[in-house]
């Protein structure tokens, strides 16, 4: 690229007056082909100054084409002229719009300032479109976006039955696009952007897809989604925007709304996959897990949904709830599902285990023996160790604040014995001190939805009542937790014999209801 | 510099006109150290003298011509083989002959294209230099001198703010402006921080400026983030309904303009972090 002598350009042979690489002034009458030029430029507004002939000018409209005999041409301006006013108005770094509405707000007459530039001069400031116009795209530039593909369902349209993949934008539903479309997509990006490295999309196939199959398919076209829509340039362009839309029409389908999959994980680690609606409740997917495991009535009366929460915390879902938005919004790969289907506080032998290995449950020098049990599937003799653990059949909650205790945390526990407060460190870290409530203490509780905590009250024998608030973002969950107590406790009172019901009859007469009672304790009743 | 003493050897200096006139600016080598140079713009001519003396005067030197050359050049730090020229100009000096005692050569450069700004990062430079050669039988006298070229950018005064809600759901939501999109060198940042929603405990707010340099391309980029300057702007725990603003002074810290793939070869992106610091 070496130029052995530098001179000045040869001026073009139309030029005459003054210096051609100076700034003239132009005066141009409309005609009845009007004026007889166009204009082109940057849509933007200011940028990089550049050099003209060796002085620097913001990015300056220029004439792409001047009409044979028209106006312009006759008025002197030639293709490739850089425009530096319009009618005595500076226009260096305007956009587009501003040039056009400067000259068509002079009427019939317009006055120009231009500078010709020479031929190299022009493809420098102006490189040609066809051919180097894509590769000045800036790929470099990125953006991350909380799209993905969480599921996928079967559809019949128009007689024929295909797969469509649910594509959604941080939890939100955004359209189902079948495979078919996905490659129609990615070859017209690949047109639009030809020297960009298109992640690959998942193959064709030309039969039906397994389960297996198909699962792997959507992982794919997420990844190929994610990739795609991060450089700014291609998730905004239009061919994305329009695939990204919802599809018009169908109101019907948003009422009666589309069916979709939902996986649940069974207590023995395995996957149920049920059809649902999208907005089911979770009382309408629950009785729909039961109808797929065929559960009678008096097994699925002890189950419920859960959510996993965290490593070893599931909260009970209620029954209002929509599992499916759950799901959608907890979506990570590493976990098929957070929604699984357990028995609250109480436990078969697969949950023994998990509790058991999470260290729930207390093994100390049993736990040998479990091992030995788990290994040879004795359920039944596992679950008769495991209930005389420390642990089994308690509700283990995250570690939060409480306002009887200034610093620090605690974990509260409930078991089936006794309500427990573990004291700990802010971070979770057990320290040594444990507060045991019993039940029979605990005098009524409720849930405070403006604090978002749980309160109850309690009273020792010939203590005052206290009040106790923890602030935990489970307590509904816990609310649950106690009211199931208090119903198992009520259904031990009924199987016991009547004597022993006299005694406990004032304990327990009051606390039988899911709603928030005061409890009158006449301890002289009880003494009798 | 002959080595193996062959021949009376020649010292060459140039000098550019407009020494005194011209303003300097300071750019970081590859070391790390600051060097000063004159600084260019877009379209300058780039004019001054070469100064050829003989070490040992009196003495003569033979060589097969002398040309000066300026070169506007992308080195990426990995690949330092492939020099990728975007500019490149010759100017023959002095026919093939004799220079004895001390000879001065005048040159031009009109006019020339400089398209980017002189850059220096951490795995890629762009710099403009001059390179006069003494073509010899064995070896050439080869002495370089560098320039620096800033660009210059005109924006609208009237430049959207960005402001944006954020949050972590039921934990914490805040609400952040910054009064520009695009600032200059010297600008100041001005905004704040509002917060809608806080259900946990903050130790401290800062506000970073972390400069991205992207080089390579297609599966070969690389990006290396740097940050710039850490910037406390509160300290303790915010509630609801608390406005802390935000005054940033970008003309204590280095700052470069943002180059959108300069050449096809590297981008220089600038980000504002806002880093939230809980218990």
């Amino acid at each position: 690229m070496a130029d052995s002598e530098e001179s000045s350009p040869p001026s073009s042979p139309d030029i005459q007056d003054g210096d051609p690489g100076k700034p003239r002034e132009v005066t141009i009458t409309k005609s009845e082909t009007g004026f007889g030029f166009n204009v082109r430029g940057q849509v933007s507004e200011g940028g990089v100054l550049k050099s003209i002939n060796g002085v620097l000018y913001a990015p300056l409209q220029h004439v792409s084409a001047v009409l044979e005999g028209g106006a312009a041409q006759r008025a002197g301006i030639r293709k490739g002229d850089r425009i530096l006013e319009v009618n005595h108005v500076n226009v260096e770094g305007a956009t587009h719009k501003q040039v056009v509405d400067l000259i068509k707000s002079g009427g019939d007459s317009l006055v120009l300032t231009v500078i010709s530039v020479p031929e190299q001069v022009a493809e420098r400031l102006e490189p040609s479109d066809d051919s180097s116009g894509p590769s000045y795209i800036d790929y470099s530039e990125r953006r991350s976006l909380p799209i993905s593909i969480p599921d996928y369902q079967t559809v019949e349209q128009g007689g024929e039955k295909f797969v469509v993949f649910n594509i959604y934008m941080a939890g939100r539903h955004l359209c189902s696009r079948r495979y078919r479309e996905f490659d129609g997509l990615h070859s017209r990006l690949k047109r639009e952007f030809p020297d960009f490295n298109f992640p690959k999309m998942p193959g064709k196939k030309l039969f039906t897809l397994s389960e297996q199959q198909l699962d792997a398919r959507r992982r794919g076209l997420e990844q190929y989604l994610e990739k795609v829509c991060a450089v700014r340039v291609i998730g905004e362009c239009d061919y994305m925007q329009e695939f990204l839309a919802a599809p018009e029409v169908d109101q019907e389908n948003n009422h009666t709304s589309s069916e979709v999959e939902l996986k649940v994980l069974l207590p023995d680690r395995s996957l149920c996959v049920v059809k649902i609606n999208r907005n089911d409740t979770a009382d309408e997917v629950f009785k729909a897990v039961v109808s797929r495991l065929n559960l009678s009535e008096a097994a699925a009366h002890c189950f419920y949904l859960f959510e996993t929460v965290e490593y070893n915390f599931d909260r009970k879902l209620q029954g209002s709830e929509f599992p499916h938005n759950i799901y959608i919004q907890n979506y990570s790969t590493a976990t098929s599902t957070c929604i699984t289907l357990r028995r609250p506080s109480t436990f078969l032998f697969w949950e023994a285990i998990d509790g058991v290995n999470k260290g729930q449950i207390k093994t100390e020098d049993k736990l040998y023996e479990l091992k030995a049990l788990q290994e040879s599937n004795k359920n039944i003799e596992y679950l008769k160790v495991a209930r005389q653990l420390e642990g089994y059949g308690e509700v283990v909650f995250p570690h939060c604040a409480c306002d009887s205790r200034k610093d620090g945390h605690v974990i509260a526990e409930i078991g089936f014995e006794c309500f427990k407060l573990h004291a700990c460190k802010n971070d979770g870290t057990p320290e040594s001190q444990i507060i045991e409530f019993q039940w029979k203490d605990v005098k009524s509780y409720d849930v405070e939805e403006e604090g978002m905590s749980f309160c109850f009250e309690y009273a020792r024998a010939g203590k005052k009542s206290r009040n106790v608030q923890i602030l935990t973002p489970y307590y509904v969950y816990m609310k649950e937790c106690f009211d199931r107590v208090f119903e198992e406790k009520e259904q031990e009172y009924a199987k016991l014999p009547e004597a022993k019901k006299q005694l406990k009859n004032l304990v327990f007469l009051n606390i039988a209801t899911k709603n928030k009672r005061d409890v009158q304790m006449s301890e002289q009743k009880l003494k009798a | 510099m002959s080595f193996f003493g062959f021949g009376p050897s020649a010292d060459i200096e140039i000098v550019l006109d407009g020494q005194d006139s011209r303003k300097t600016a300071e750019i970081k080598t590859e070391d790390g150290k600051k060097e000063k140079h004159l600084l260019y713009y877009d379209g300058e001519t780039v004019a001054g003298k070469v100064n050829v003396t003989m070490k040992k005067a009196g003495s003569k030197m033979e060589h097969q011509g002398i040309k000066i050359e300026f070169i506007g050049q992308i080195e990426l730090y990995y690949d330092r083989g492939n020099h990728h020229e975007f500019t490149s100009l010759v100017k023959e000096l002095a026919r093939p002959g004799e220079i004895t005692g001390n000879t001065s050569y005048g040159f031009e450069f009109q006019q020339v294209e400089k398209p980017y700004e002189s850059y220096t990062g951490a795995n890629v430079r762009l710099r403009y230099f001059l390179r006069v050669t003494i073509v010899k039988r064995l070896s050439d006298s080869v002495k370089e001198q560098d320039i620096i070229v800033h660009t210059l950018s005109q924006y609208p005064e009237m430049n959207s703010s960005i402001k944006m809600e954020v949050g972590i759901e039921d934990c914490l939501h805040i609400e952040f402006e910054y009064n520009k999109s695009k600032y200059h060198l010297k600008d100041v940042i001005v905004g704040k921080i509002y917060f809608l929603l806080v259900r946990i405990k903050i130790r401290y707010m800062e506000l970073a400026i972390v400069r991205r340099e992207t080089t390579g391309a297609g599966p070969n980029t690389y990006n290396e983030n740097e940050t710039i300057a850490k910037y406390e702007i509160m300290d303790g725990a915010p509630v609801r309904g608390e406005s802390i603003p935000i005054r940033l002074f970008l003309s204590g810290y280095e700052l470069t303009p943002t180059m959108r793939d300069i050449n096809k070869k590297f981008s220089v992106r600038y980000y504002l972090n806002l880093v939230l610091v809980d218990e």
